[in-house]
């Protein structure tokens, strides 16, 4: 297993993961509080979004395994390209190819359940939360449904 | 709130399930208002007859409609509800249901109920109770008072990823 790509500037580089609506809203949000932080963002092909230098799309995943296949490779070239740090997620489920490979490479994982997610958990949450590095919940009352390692310390907001 | 502005915007969002029980509902209310009315209809099969609409729109259009609004009519997604939280918009929500096959669940329901007990969300479960008078009743969505501390945390980590007693914080 790789170790932690070797980065020499003291800039902490972050992926940015999500897919598109309110979990693209909720990542940018975020970005917009990271200071000091370098970032580039894997997400949906949408309306919002267009490609570019620090932006990678790939096509909705959906239920599709082949498109959960393109999307993996794509993810990947983006992942090996970028050399982040982290990659933090707001969900939903483009972040389960995005975490693998994250974990393969020896990059720090954070996932954000969403604020859509106020009581139970989301499926992409509970598939990740055993191989999230930090694990954070918006709804207090979400915290109990995870194990002692979810955090709550407030909404993205 | 935006006092010299008159537009209603309805959206439903990008999701792939229709909302036209939202959408035939606001079509009633514009064929008898005379205040515009502008319709992002997404995945929907509901052709609008009173109001301007397009299924989807890009960023900027649609960031400037939803500045333009005096007033936002919308699914209860947390995209929206962020949006005008931060514009501080008049927002009402009527959530997409999972028994009408809106959405695979019922967790924007959740999502208002949560809101509006923790915070401030105007939002009506059933749309025969969605009126003229409740949209200009709507109040700017707010989350928790509760301080929010998810930035400094994540901030905090990147610096020092080396493991320690998470911070619960129930």
């Amino acid at each position: 297993m790789k170790k932690n790509l070797d980065r020499s500037s003291l800039v902490p580089k972050v992926g940015l993961v999500c897919s598109h609506g309110g979990h693209l809203t909720e990542i940018q949000l975020l970005q917009t509080k990271l200071t000091g932080v370098e970032t580039f963002l894997i997400t949906y092909k949408s309306v919002r979004t267009v490609p570019g230098d620090r932006t990678y799309l790939v096509s909705n995943i959906g239920t599709k395994p082949w498109k959960l296949v393109v999307a993996f490779f794509r993810i990947s070239l983006a992942i090996a390209r970028e050399k982040p740090e982290a990659l933090i997620s707001t969900g939903a489920e483009i972040a389960l190819p995005a975490f693998l490979i994250g974990r393969a490479l020896g990059v720090k994982l954070i996932f954000i359940e969403s604020l859509a997610r106020t009581t139970r958990p989301s499926v992409t949450g509970f598939l990740l939360y055993p191989v999230s590095d930090l694990f954070l919940v918006q709804w207090p009352r979400l915290l109990h449904r995870y194990g002692d390692r979810a955090e709550c310390v407030g909404a993205v907001a | 709130m935006c006092g010299g502005c008159r537009l209603i915007l309805v959206t439903v969002g990008t999701h792939t399930a229709p909302f036209d029980r939202l959408l035939a509902h606001m079509d009633s209310i514009a064929a008898h208002s005379d205040e515009p009315v502008f319709m992002q209809t997404g995945s929907s099969r509901f052709v609008p007859r009173f109001t301007k609409f397009e299924r989807f729109l890009p960023e900027n259009d649609y960031d400037r409609l939803f500045k333009e609004a005096r007033v936002i009519v919308s699914h209860a997604g947390i995209g929206t509800i962020l949006r005008a939280a931060a514009q501080r918009k008049p927002l009402i929500c009527v959530p997409r249901l999972r028994e009408f096959r809106e959405h695979w669940d019922n967790h924007q329901l959740e999502i208002c109920q949560e809101m509006s007990t923790t915070g401030s969300l105007s939002f009506v479960i059933d749309i025969r109770t969605l009126d003229i008078c409740k949209i200009t009743a709507a109040v700017a969505p707010s989350f928790s008072s509760m301080p929010s501390h998810l930035a400094e945390r994540v901030m905090f980590f990147l610096r020092n990823p080396i493991s320690e007693a998470p911070n619960r914080q129930a």
